[in-house]
């Protein structure tokens, strides 16, 4: 638009004053595809065609890491391909009860009564409440639920952690709903419930990709709570399952890089699918909707 | 005062209003439910666990205040809280600086361009933190790192065996880098959204008597966005001021305690150390970093 207005101004010619701001965003453009390229490359490699030359493109293509990783085989045996299967089982089962808990929520507390501003100055108290601070008394509930090592276990802090956002997010989209909509509904003897799932949800397919790529990346990153919640080889997940790459001592780069680009595969995909709406950056225009 | 009148007036009417059941209210039971379980609860238990001492095993034990005796004399939980400052202030003005820089660079590029730059740069936002961390961890090292072999190429051979990691003076600021370049995309985001809703009328006459981009940025575009740009740096700091993942996967803290933040200090004490009652204290002290600043903002914010 901007670069339109400028040219109408009477430069059209090559100008000058712009090579610094292509040069910046060009450079940092570079990194980005640099880095994720090397961990793509290193990873056909194995650690001592990494240590002899660790930019060298790949002389041959070896799927040995990537398959290691996956099956657990390799020096170090750790079997990604299943931690990776565990993380997808606790976001997935973390996703749907979200969305099935914070859209209902947030339609009821969208519409104005003492009751429902009371709920959403809670949600965002419970918002400005760090999951680090209650860490540990978090881990001592779901010990004594019985809970460790299950992914229920880590699935409950999740949907907890993530519900109060979800909804201060639908509870705006739902306020822009049209309220003649609704009216129209009640006026066909439709009651309150009726309403909700036959005239307002059939329209609120944007509200699931909203709370989609807020969830998804904040899920599939978490660190903290899984690494202590899940420990065991049933069920640990693909964060702190990475970390086993690296002993003390040793790090086995080969799998280390393989690794790194099966974890962030799935973020990738999702990437893929829903760029459209994750670059509009859609859901900040709902916070404040 | 006609202000707090009306305050009072609307807390009056708020009690007043009768109570009239709906059925969608059945709606707020579960995340009532959850909050209560799984945060509110828990923080109670966190602020009974600071005043005690205890393993995790046998029950715990009164201290009274001695945890938070213990929380000011520390020298490590000193260093972790300044590191923490540290990050807090550079990660805040670094990442919406090169933010809101990357966005102003790619709002007045044309369409293509334009979507490229943004598909690319936000790459890294959305990939893993452990993930980015052990790629900086590989550029890092001194055997196979793409920063010292590139420094050994131009020149600096005196700065190519820098140990960025291993080094107690650098490595909080080698994990910030790190940090930084994975998330300014975010920023650029939200800002890049901001100048695309600008009406050009605002800047048009600027651009005819010829003001560069430069000048138009800066004191057209820039101030007007400013609530977008206050609002990034009140979410920054809630959601990152608390670094951890990075910590834990590229240095532990280390070398020493060089590199401790309040979150990797904490995990320390409470599952290293066993001292659960310490380690809630410190926890309280996180809490308290962030809580106040978050209301102080939703406040502000709701209005």
């Amino acid at each position: 638009m901007s670069a339109n207005a400028a040219s109408q101004g009477g430069r059209k010619r090559f100008n000058v004053g712009r090579v610094p701001m292509y040069a910046f965003v060009g450079v940092w453009a570079v990194t980005e595809i640099y880095v994720l390229l090397w961990a793509v490359f290193s990873g056909f490699k194995n650690t001592a065609q990494i240590d002899l030359n660790p930019f060298a493109l790949p002389t041959s293509i070896s799927f040995t890491s990537y398959y290691d990783d996956l099956t657990g085989g390799g020096e170090l045996h750790v079997p990604l391909g299943s931690f990776i299967e565990h993380s997808a089982i606790v976001v997935f089962s973390s996703l749907i009860a979200i969305l099935l808990i914070a859209i209902p929520a947030g339609y009821a507390i969208s519409k104005k009564s003492r009751l429902n501003t009371a709920v959403f100055y809670l949600m965002l108290a419970m918002i400005a409440i760090p999951p680090a601070a209650i860490l540990i008394p978090e881990v001592f509930l779901i010990r004594d639920l019985g809970f460790l090592n299950e992914f229920v276990g880590l699935i409950l802090p999740y949907i907890s952690f993530n519900i109060p956002f979800s909804i201060v997010l639908s509870r705006a989209f739902f306020r822009s709903f049209p309220k003649d909509l609704e009216e129209a509904g009640r006026i066909d003897g439709l009651g309150e419930l009726g309403v909700f799932r036959r005239i307002v949800l059939p329209m609120s397919s944007i509200v699931v990709v909203i709370l989609l790529i807020v969830n998804f990346p904040a899920l599939w990153n978490e660190l903290l709570y899984t690494l202590i919640i899940l420990t065991s080889p049933k069920t640990e997940t693909a964060q702190p399952g990475l970390l086993l790459y690296s002993g003390s001592y040793y790090v086995s780069w080969s799998n280390v890089f393989a690794g790194v680009v099966l974890v962030s595969l799935p973020m990738l995909i999702f990437y893929v699918i829903f760029q459209r709406y994750i670059l509009k950056a859609q859901f900040i225009g709902a916070i404040k909707g | 005062m006609s202000e707090e009148s009306s305050r009072v007036a609307g807390l009056v009417k708020w009690f007043k209003e009768p109570f009239k059941f709906k059925p969608t209210m059945l709606f707020l039971i579960p995340p009532l439910f959850f909050a209560t379980v799984f945060i509110i609860y828990p923080l109670t238990q966190v602020i009974y666990l600071s005043f005690t001492s205890y393993s995790g095993f046998i029950t715990p034990r009164w201290v009274g205040l001695s945890n938070f005796n213990v929380l000011f004399n520390d020298p490590v939980l000193q260093i972790a809280l300044e590191n923490n400052i540290i990050w807090v202030v550079i990660f805040l003005v670094a990442n919406n600086f090169l933010g809101l820089m990357l966005a102003g660079s790619i709002d007045i590029m044309g369409r293509k361009l334009s979507s490229f730059f943004r598909i690319v740069l936000y790459m890294s936002v959305l990939l893993p933190t452990v993930a980015v961390s052990y790629l900086f961890l590989a550029l890092y090292s001194p055997e196979i790192g793409l920063i010292d072999a590139g420094l050994k190429d131009i020149g600096l051979t005196a700065l190519s065996k820098t140990e960025w990691l291993g080094n107690p003076s650098l490595t909080l600021y080698s994990v910030l880098g790190s940090s930084i370049w994975q998330y300014a995309a975010f920023p650029m985001l939200i800002f890049i959204a901001a100048f695309a809703s600008i009406n050009p009328s605002l800047y048009e006459a600027a651009v005819i008597d010829g003001a560069s981009q430069w000048h138009i940025f800066w004191r057209i575009k820039v101030p007007i966005i400013r609530p977008v740009i206050i609002t990034m740096l009140a979410l920054t700091y809630i959601w990152n001021s608390q670094p951890f993942a990075q910590i834990y996967t590229m240095t532990g803290g280390g070398p020493g305690n060089a590199s401790q933040v309040l979150v990797s200090y904490m995990f320390n004490v409470a599952y290293s150390e066993l001292r659960i009652g310490y380690a809630s204290a410190i926890a309280i002290l996180i809490f308290l970093i962030i809580f106040p600043v978050a209301v102080i903002f939703f406040r502000t914010f709701e209005k």
